[in-house]
């Protein structure tokens, strides 16, 4: 188990849904084809920038979405390589050499993030930019959201500052009840 | 999307076909041993030991805007991550957008560009070329040009460009080639359709720009986002906003479409198209109603009190300065007379038994007639949602207005800026903190260093245009020089005309054919190149040597990767070219040169400027840049004729429209045209992309991969439309055929299609076939006829 955990919360009071998180992780990660590593949804609707409720007051309003970093992540428990592992910065990353890109990940999350580079056969997923991290740089995503939607930082520090925000913000994980204790909060 | 098949010629050589369905089809042959074919694939041989990442900085071009600093990630050659760059004096301001960094996965897609010089080989439009050499090609249009000046004069070439590179060189190069060879170009503000919005700031502020910075609205208790969508359309803004929003101010959008921006506002206000300038009569009526304007300001700082005479509409002067009536000494004087108190109603009597009144006046008795009820009726709205608005816009104070383009597509194009303006003055908004009717929301952003007299960039020679004058004609008269035979020759640049232009069959047909000669130059295959004689091969924002001045910086961009292919930047053409015809005097500089010439002056504000760090950093901050939040007219001073904020215009008078006024739209559903053509069509800018620019990669596939027509539920169904149904949206313009995107999310009535599509990406057709450019007699009188792109009705059924 780790002692230090990296964490990140999104603030959906501020999405515009513009998608710069996303296409910024695929063109920076060059993942291939249709696929990307963390993707947005439009909150109560089934199609995206479709919104909710009727005219003329419809209700428009988005969510990002990107693994969760689970504290008890089913991703690496599940995975029979063990490609799939919590670092000690409880960051969930895959070493790709031993990853067989069975999707055993895709079948145990049950917010459905990783996905296969159909190009490499191997899984692919969000590891919070850890290369990036290791340096003080941000991950992609936070550093290019043109909203400052998300922040990342620390939460295994009480007072870090992003503890703090989720204190104040009362900023809680999605879907908490598959009780895979996100890292990823959202306001 | 693109298919790519090798074969050999009869000769044995190896040549290279490309079939190109990026724009439609177009089939280019390329012949083999083309040195430049080597780098389609990527990194050179030089390249390829070096798989450490360097940064090589470079700012967006395209013509969004925000102009970011971008920070290149460049290893082997190749580009692979865009980030945003640092602004010095601005840590809190670095931004990239989802486009700014796809743009970068575009240009180094050698399928998507034009890698050499090639010769329309079939007929126009067909998108048969073939590969020529440099050399041949400047010879053609070298010999093109000199034919044209000897048999009809040098005003027979046309030199167009529009704006899809905003740098120095870039942009300017062809104009200024236009310039030294005697030629026309164009003022293209008023056909790609933005200048309706300089013309009603000109109108009132007496400049075509001007506004708060986005940080001002956090002095702002109510912050409208009007025909404006921020977030898609100036994204380096949108956290401001939110900002602003955080901190205790009501946001609300203004749009017949729920855009993005209405994702993070308190209130969408779903107008109906084209009648923004009724909301802000009604708005202004209210408060002058119900005594909420503000008297002391409009007296003090705008047209209101100046006397305008009862029998021919112009200001009343005496000797030549503006009249008032003052209220102490009941006699009319002249404005700004110590001590008086300028009346803004009433009737009076000047010297000579002259009637007259205060223009003000005239502009409450046209409000007057644009009740709550009356203004809820034209703009669709429900009548508390108007008079919630206005009671909100009067008491909120301050309320900070940011205006958008969307509204002024339209005809009369110069009215909505114009009116939405004067709203904020008659609530005395104008140049106070969190107040304004901002355009762009841009502002002078050096403080000026007292005595200095020096430039603050040596541009003296690159403006020398060897005494030739600089001749440039509207862009809403190119359409009529060309079928009246007054264009001979036509270079296009950093445009992709017919995409972005009115009335696409209009322009195919009978614009283009009546033009002999037509070279394009563009990085990238356009419908526009289809249709021209040469195209040559341009170069990005990530190629060339180029420089962009955004105050208080200075922003370069360099070459990042190797030559694709054999372009060459636009500067490099024209440069090529004036040598064959002359001029090579006035074009003696590489690009790298001439940027660093443009850098050479005195001024004090670079006194720290050094070239090496410009070039590792790619930006440059004056030293005499404000950094803080600024906003215009703080100290009350208008270019305006009259010197005051101008609501009333006394050149209008003669078609009536001396102060704002509603007209209904060209194309009104309600008119005759209406009953065949039911629903208006607008074309709003979207998240993906600028213009044409930007489209067609996979990183962005993933947001939207083909353009929708986005239709109100209610008109759907009506027409047994269901969503993502095929449908053929029509009128007897042309027609295209497309998904729907069935939404409660716009205005019933209305129907959207993004801008900037290109044929290929439609199903069939471009929504430009149902557009059209309709000259308009107050705006060629102001200046020139903004295209109204938004004025346009259609109907839809299932294809």
């Amino acid at each position: 188990m780790s002692t230090k955990q990296y964490a990140m919360v999104i603030d959906t009071t501020r999405c515009v849904g513009c998608q710069t998180c996303v296409v910024g992780c695929k063109i920076n990660y060059q993942v291939p084809g249709n696929s990307s590593l963390c993707r947005v949804e439009t909150i109560g609707s089934k199609q995206m920038y479709k919104p909710t409720g009727t005219f003329p007051h419809p209700v428009l309003a988005f969510r990002p979405l990107l693994c969760n970093h689970c504290v008890d992540a089913p991703c690496v428990k599940n995975c029979p390589t063990g490609a799939m592992h919590k670092d000690a910065n409880g960051i969930v990353s895959i070493t790709r050499d031993v990853c067989i890109g069975c999707g055993t990940c895709i079948r145990s999350c049950p917010y459905g993030m990783p996905v296969l580079n159909q190009e490499k056969k191997k899984m692919e997923k969000c590891d919070f930019c850890m290369e990036r991290v290791e340096v003080g740089e941000k991950p992609y995503c936070v550093e290019a959201c043109p909203a400052e939607a998300r922040i990342f930082g620390v939460i295994s520090d009480p007072n870090s500052e992003l503890s703090r925000l989720v204190a104040t913000k009362h900023a809680k994980p999605l879907t908490p009840e598959y009780g895979t204790r996100p890292s990823v909060y959202y306001i | 999307m693109t298919k790519y098949i090798p074969g050999t010629s009869p000769d044995g050589r190896i040549t290279r076909r490309w079939f190109l369905q990026g724009v439609g089809t177009i089939a280019v042959t390329y012949s083999a041993g083309a040195g430049g074919i080597l780098s389609l694939t990527g990194p050179s041989a030089q390249a390829a030991d070096d798989d450490k990442v360097k940064y090589i900085h470079s700012c967006c071009t395209v013509n969004c805007t925000s102009r970011c600093h971008l920070k290149g990630h460049v290893k082997g050659g190749r580009i692979v991550a865009v980030t945003p760059g640092r602004l010095p004096g601005r840590d809190d301001y670095p931004s990239a957008c989802l486009r700014g960094m796809s743009y970068a996965q575009r240009l180094q897609d050698p399928k998507q560009r034009v890698l050499f010089p090639m010769k329309r080989v079939g007929e126009r439009g067909e998108g048969k070329f073939e590969q020529i050499s440099w050399d041949e090609a400047f010879d053609i249009i070298a010999t093109k040009l000199k034919e044209t000046r000897e048999k009809h004069g040098p005003q027979a070439a046309s030199f167009w460009t529009m704006s899809g590179n905003l740098a120095k060189l870039a942009w300017e190069s062809t104009t200024r080639l236009g310039f030294t060879f005697g030629g026309t170009t164009y003022s293209s503000e008023g056909l790609m359709g933005d200048h309706g919005a300089s013309m009603g700031m000109e109108l009132v502020f007496g400049q075509q720009r001007g506004g708060h910075d986005t940080r001002d609205y956090m002095n702002s208790k109510l912050i409208i986002l009007w025909g404006r969508n921020l977030a898609d359309t100036h994204t380096s803004e949108l956290r401001y906003i939110i900002k602003a929003r955080e901190n205790g101010a009501k946001v609300v959008v203004i749009d017949p479409r729920q855009c993005s921006s209405a994702a993070v506002a308190d209130q969408w206000i779903p107008i109906r198209p084209q009648t923004d300038p009724a909301l802000a009569l009604g708005m202004i009526n209210y408060m002058i109603s119900r005594n909420l304007h503000d008297v002391a300001w409009l007296k003090a700082n705008s047209c209101a009190p100046l006397l305008v005479r009862d029998d021919d509409g112009q200001y009343l002067r005496i000797d030549s300065a503006y009249a008032v009536w003052d209220e102490k000494s009941k006699k009319v004087v002249p404005v700004g007379t110590a001590g008086a108190d300028p009346a803004i109603a009433g009737e009076y009597v000047g010297a000579n038994g002259v009637k007259c009144h205060p223009s003000f006046v005239d502009l409450a008795r046209e409000a007057a007639k644009y009740s709550i009820k009356t203004t809820a009726d034209i703009c669709g709205l429900e009548e508390a949602v108007v008079e919630q608005l206005a009671h909100e816009y009067a008491t909120m104070k301050p309320a900070g207005i940011r205006m958008g383009q969307g509204m002024q597509r339209v005809y009369n194009a110069h009215t909505p800026f114009r009116a939405v303006a004067t709203l904020a003055a008659v609530a005395g908004y104008i140049g106070v903190p969190g107040g304004g009717a901002s355009h762009m929301g841009g502002t002078a952003s050096i403080n000026p260093i007292p005595g200095v007299t020096v430039p603050d960039f040596n541009f003296a020679e690159w403006a020398n245009t060897g005494g030739k004058p600089r001749i440039q004609k509207s862009s809403s008269q190119f359409y009529n020089m060309a079928e009246n035979g007054e264009i001979k020759f036509l270079w296009i640049a950093v445009s992709n005309l017919i995409n972005q232009s009115p009335d696409a069959n209009r322009v195919i047909k009978k614009v283009l054919p009546n033009i002999p000669f037509i070279v394009d130059v563009d990085p990238f295959w356009t419908w526009t190149g289809k249709y021209a004689d040469l195209v040559l091969p341009g170069k990005t924002h990530w190629e060339v040597w180029d420089v962009l001045v955004r105050s208080p910086w200075v922003m370069l961009d360099q070459p990042a990767i190797p030559t694709m292919g054999e372009s060459k930047s636009d500067c490099e053409i024209c440069t090529e070219v004036a040598k064959r015809i002359g001029l090579e005097s006035l074009w003696n500089k590489t690009d790298e040169q001439w940027v660093r010439t443009f850098l050479t002056s005195k001024h004090p504000a670079f006194a720290a400027f050094k070239w090496d760090n410009f070039v590792k950093e790619g930006i440059f901050a004056r030293s005499d840049g404000i950094f803080d939040p600024v906003f215009s007219f703080k100290d009350q001073k208008y270019k305006t004729p009259t010197g005051k904020f101008e609501f009333y215009s006394e050149k209008l008078k003669r078609f009536d429209q001396q102060v704002p006024t509603y007209t209904r739209m060209l194309e009104d559903p309600k008119g005759e045209r209406g009953r065949k053509y039911p629903l208006v069509c607008i074309n709003y800018h979207d998240r993906l992309n600028v213009h044409s620019q930007h489209m067609l990669y996979s990183a962005l596939k993933l947001v939207q991969s083909e353009p929708l027509v986005q239709i109100n539920t209610t008109d759907a169904r009506a027409r047994g439309i269901s969503d993502g149904a095929r449908v053929r949206v029509f009128n007897d313009r042309g027609s295209c055929v497309l998904k729907a995107f069935v939404t409660e999310g716009i205005v019933p009535g209305t129907v959207g299609i993004a801008n900037g599509w290109t044929p290929d990406q439609y199903i069939e057709g471009n929504n430009q076939n149902l557009t059209h450019l309709t000259l308009n007699p107050v705006e060629e009188a102001i200046s020139q006829t903004n295209s109204a792109f938004y004025d346009v009705l259609v109907e839809i059924q299932n294809a």
